[in-house]
């Protein structure tokens, strides 16, 4: 069975009285171990096809089954412990908690699970921040770092916890193209350790990366 | 509408439980200033009972003098008299069923030819031969209560009784009084006096005057009594002479104290209210430097962008400041027409006092407008490229000293340290919302601790007092109670040992105060600590107190208030005219305020012209048990009327009890009005918390993609919150003693009043209590709220 299951999947937004359909009827299986690669037009809904999977929204019909749970019907706050134990997530812009250090911003997914003691998760933290190439900015804030440090921090804190999963929604969308091809490094290494990796991008160089590409037009896949 | 205002007007409406916040809050601060307009809506009312009832200038009260019609005459032709009313006042006791209560009977010549202190009949019609009106304030009074048509039955001084039928109701405001204390008033024809009393002639001449000028009437008193003195039995005033300066009524000297004291609460709930103000306008401002932003780049001028927030805030204080106008005047006119009603027996018609309004109006649009004006001066500095780019967020966290040391803080839950230094991000914002909570833990102290204080003062009052009872003789010429009677008083069963004293009132530099005569070696009085060992100065010697010496201890109020040093003259006014005294003794006991005189008894006599006569007693009972005290004073009651003589005993401990519960509802008042600070104070941490969290609503979105619940989402806001709190209550304390202070020192100017220095440890705990309580109840929906939030919607909130 695949690790993430999408079916007839539709989410419609209701702003007012206008009606939205972002997405209408999606199916798609994702592999464990894939590198996929989101393409598509501005406003197509990429994004909201990986919040269904990353539970952040609902669908307004069909599932979303991840590793045989189906988190669509899922309580708010096991969700959001599910997310913490099982998808980390990257956005393009403003993830970092700015009154924490870059540490203590990567600590905090492990602080929520309760995950073993302070010092392992200290620890923890700043191997994944070294593996990011950031060991000596560890007790920095986020308002001493640049956007493409920060990027590299919230994907540090997006493994911390060895996610099934790592999502980002133009991870690199941000970044110059000599940052964002390190940065794309860095996911093809999770992958290759067995990561399954999404992510949704602009840049035909990195979508080209990818093992498989999807193709979103209107909301339908192409 | 113009553009301009129909922008303002969404900005208002897009936030609706903020803008209803702000303007609940500039509404009881509004609300507050109207309470200014009591005063002058009393002096209005009041005056208008004076007027109808034509009241006197100037009150004499001397022993039954007979006057004839020329006599009267020539009073009235007195040099500045305008019209004199003569009256007879006889004290009673009336049968209310087995019980005896005291009454007085007051003789009018002709209830159609009143001049000066009518008495007005507002039922049935005047009395005639042994018929009374029985006074309205009879009724309110459920002791004595007696209505329009009933038969009372009087009982005389030498024990014969009379009945008497009621004809109606009648109303006046100075005899009237003497109901609330417990004494019904009854008014009649000079007949009805003449045969109970068995006197003919006059105990009151109420006189008006033309030129009210304080020192014209001084002038006239002397021309009375000169005038008296030499053409009618009279010898000396019984009383100093009422001399009632234009705008002066019984009680306003208290009421106004009382009402000045509650506009400065009022103007301290302005205050907090300030705080709520410029936060509401900031947060405003800066959730739309987008905005504004965007108003830039299409042309908006500064003045434009200027004018639309100014329209913002002036509609603010418009809607505030007119509901608690309105809200103002209706408390003002309850308060106003309370007092009227249970002080003085009338209720005035509704009445608004417009330049209260006006003004309060005013002064609130003013200070709504000012508290925005650095939230609206900053917007205009914010540049267009700056404002575009602006989320709302502000990315400066750690650059300041406070930033880094909150940081050294270790071993706190993640959440807790992330709540503790997001209150720094919105440092303006936070450090106004501390502030509001730092007053308000400030103002609860004070009053908790000035309550205290006012309770500690009675209570101390009372302790210094040795005697059980105090029995005052009611004054007769006829039978006059002197020193000796003592021994007599002391063969009464239950009563151990029996003191005799004078108690009146004399004028030190035109402040009335009560005068003490004592025996020289007095064994109800402790002055010990007062004194002796505190005070300054010393006691009175025997021989002093047999030469009749004009020397006198004072209070310790009284000689800060009237520059009184040891050692001086002073000048004493009385019924006898002044005599100077030589101040040898400065006594620091509270009782009265610390303003008495006391003076040896001998000394008094002699001043008095009394002879040998006394006014009262200090009793001192065979034992301590209350029922035995209560036995004890009733049998003084019954013996001494059966010797002829009215008596009214105060019991110590009664009124030990009654004046501290007197003054618990004092310091209860006072809390109550700071809870009005509190209300608001905890208003203001609902918006900020509120503001806070749709400020970082993306932040949630991200806690919460993280893997963060909903309660680790309440914890953040929530320490948050409770850090606030604390930091406000840390302020608090020492704001707590200075407001203290204030209000004491305020005290001590306004009503004369001594409170010690105190700051009682322990409200340092409850108000850490009830700052963190009151936080934790008022979060609790703007926590719900942060944890509710879908993350989806969080996290593209914009
Ligand atoms: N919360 C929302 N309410 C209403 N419409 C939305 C909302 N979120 C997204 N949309 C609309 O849904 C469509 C898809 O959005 P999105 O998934 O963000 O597209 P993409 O990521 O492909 O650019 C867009 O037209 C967008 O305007
Ligand atoms: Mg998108």
């Amino acid at each position: 069975m695949s690790l993430i299951q999408l079916q007839g999947l539709h989410k419609t937004y209701k702003t007012g009285k206008l009606e939205f359909e972002a997405l209408r009827g999606i199916d798609l299986d994702i592999e464990e171990g894939q590198l996929v690669a989101i393409v598509g037009p501005s406003g197509s809904g990429k994004s909201t096809m990986l919040n269904m999977i990353t539970g952040i929204d609902r669908p307004t019909d069909g599932s979303v089954t991840i590793a045989g749970d189906r988190i669509d019907q899922m309580k708010e706050d096991k969700l959001a412990a599910w997310r913490g134990d099982n998808v980390g997530i990257v956005f393009q812009f403003f993830q970092l908690f700015p009154t924490l250090t870059a540490l203590e911003n990567v600590m905090l997914p492990m602080d929520f699970l309760r995950r073993g003691t302070v010092g392992e998760r200290k620890d923890r933290a700043r191997e994944r921040l070294e593996l990011v190439g950031l060991g000596d900015k560890i007790d920095n804030l986020p308002s001493e770092l640049s956007g493409g440090q920060q990027q590299r921090v919230a994907i540090a804190r997006a493994l911390v916890n060895e996610p099934k999963v790592i999502i980002g929604d133009e991870p690199t969308g941000n970044l110059d193209s000599k940052t964002e091809a390190a940065m794309f490094e860095l996911f093809d290494e999770l992958n290759a350790r067995g990561t399954t990796v999404i992510y949704v991008t602009h840049s035909p160089t990195l979508a080209d990366k990818a093992r498989v590409t999807v193709e979103l037009v209107d909301g339908q896949l192409v | 509408m113009s553009a301009l205002l129909k922008k303002s007007w969404k900005d208002l409406t897009r936030r609706k439980a903020r803008t209803i916040f702000t303007v609940l809050t500039v509404a009881l601060g509004v609300m507050g200033i109207g309470m200014f307009a009591i005063m002058p809506l009393a002096d209005r009312s009041v005056e208008a009972e004076l007027a109808a009832e034509n009241m006197h200038n100037i009150g004499v009260q001397v022993t039954n003098v007979s006057l004839t019609g020329e006599q009267l005459g020539q009073l009235e032709n007195l040099d500045n008299v305008d019209a004199v009313s003569p009256k007879a006042m006889l004290p009673v006791t009336i049968h209310m069923g087995d019980r005896r209560e005291n009454a007085v009977l007051v003789g009018v010549p002709d209830y159609d030819d009143q001049a000066v202190d009518v008495i007005r009949i507002t039922s049935g019609e005047a009395p005639s031969y042994m018929e009374v009106l029985t006074d309205q304030g009879n009724a309110a009074n459920a002791v004595i209560s007696v209505s329009g048509n009933d038969e009372v039955v009087l009982e005389d001084l030498t024990g014969r009784t009379h009945n008497l039928q009621v004809t109606g109701i009648g109303k006046n405001f100075i005899y009237g009084g003497a109901t609330r204390g417990g004494t019904a008033v009854f008014y009649t024809d000079l007949g009805t006096v003449q045969r109970i009393s068995g006197r003919a002639g006059f105990t009151q001449l109420a006189f008006t005057l033309e030129d009210t000028d304080p020192v014209a009437m001084d002038e006239t008193v002397e021309v009375i009594r000169d005038y008296l003195v030499a053409n009618t039995s009279v010898v000396a005033f019984d009383n100093l002479a009422d001399v009632r300066e234009e705008g002066y009524w019984e009680g306003r000297e208290i009421f106004s104290q009382f009402m000045s004291f509650f506009a400065i609460l009022s103007f301290l709930i302005l205050f907090v209210s300030l705080f709520l103000i410029s936060n509401t306008m900031n947060t405003m401002v800066s959730e739309q430097t987008r905005e504004i932003a965007m108003m830039k780049a299409i042309g908006a001028t500064r003045g434009k962008v200027f004018r639309s927030f100014l329209t913002t805030s002036a509609i603010l204080g418009f809607l505030g400041s007119g509901i608690g106008a309105v809200l103002g005047a209706g408390v003002a006119y309850w308060v106003g027409s309370t007092f009227a009603r249970e002080g003085f027996g009338f209720s005035p018609s509704f009445d608004v006092h417009w330049p209260t309004v006006g003004i309060s109006v005013l002064v609130g649009v003013g200070v709504v407008v000012a508290a925005s004006l650095p939230a609206l001066f900053r917007t205009l500095r914010v540049s267009v490229v700056e404002g575009l780019e602006s989320h709302g967020i502000s990315a400066d966290y750690g650059q300041s000293f406070l930033d880094r040391s909150l940081m050294g803080i270790r071993g706190l839950p993640r959440v807790v340290q992330m709540g503790v230094r997001n209150a720094l991000r919105r440092k303006g914002r936070s450090a106004s919302t501390a502030l509001q909570v730092a007053f308000a833990v400030g103002v609860i102290i004070a009053m908790l601790n000035l309550g205290d204080g006012i309770i500690d003062v009675t209570i101390r009052a009372y302790d210094l007092r040795t005697w059980d009872m105090w029995t005052s003789v009611e004054e007769n010429p006829d039978n006059p109670i002197t020193a000796d009677k003592a021994a007599l008083i002391e063969g009464i069963e239950g009563v151990d040992f029996a003191e005799p004293t004078i108690f009146t009132f004399a004028e030190v530099n035109d402040r009335t105060v009560p005068v003490y005569g004592y025996v020289q070696d007095t064994r109800s009085l402790n002055n010990e600590g007062t004194l002796v060992q505190n005070g300054q100065g010393r006691w009175w010697t025997p021989e002093e107190a047999e030469a009749a010496e004009r020397v006198a201890v004072v209070g310790d109020a009284l000689s800060t208030f009237e520059d009184i040093e040891l050692g001086e003259e002073i000048e004493l006014m009385t019924a006898t005219g002044a005599h100077k005294f030589e101040v040898i003794g400065i006594d620091t006991a509270f009782g009265d305020n610390g303003q008495f005189v006391q003076i040896p008894l001998e000394t008094v006599q002699d001043v008095l012209q009394k002879g040998n006569a006394v006014n009262s007693f200090y009793l001192h009972t065979d034992t301590k048990d209350h029922a035995e005290i209560d036995a004890a004073s009733l049998r003084v009651a019954e013996e001494m009327e059966s010797l002829g003589y009215r008596t009214d005993t105060e019991v110590n401990y009664v009124a030990a009890e009654q004046n501290v519960a007197q003054n618990e509802t004092i310091a209860g008042m006072f809390l109550m009005v700071s809870f009005i600070v509190v209300l608001i104070v905890l208003v203001g941490l609902m918006s900020t918390l509120v503001m806070n969290i749709l400020d970082r609503t993306t932040e949630i979105g991200m806690l919460r993609c993280i893997g963060a619940q909903s309660k680790d989402v309440r914890r953040v806001f929530s320490s948050e919150g409770l850090f606030l709190a604390f930091l406000g209550w840390i302020v608090g304390l020492p704001l707590g003693y200075a407001v203290f202070q204030v209000i004491v020192t305020a005290l001590a100017n306004a009503m004369k009043l001594t409170l010690p220095d105190r700051y009682d440890p322990i409200y340092i705990g409850w108000s850490l209590v009830f700052a963190l309580l009151g936080t934790v109840i008022v979060i609790f929906f703007p926590l719900r709220r942060a944890a509710k939030m879908r993350p989806g919607d969080a996290i593209r909130y914009e």
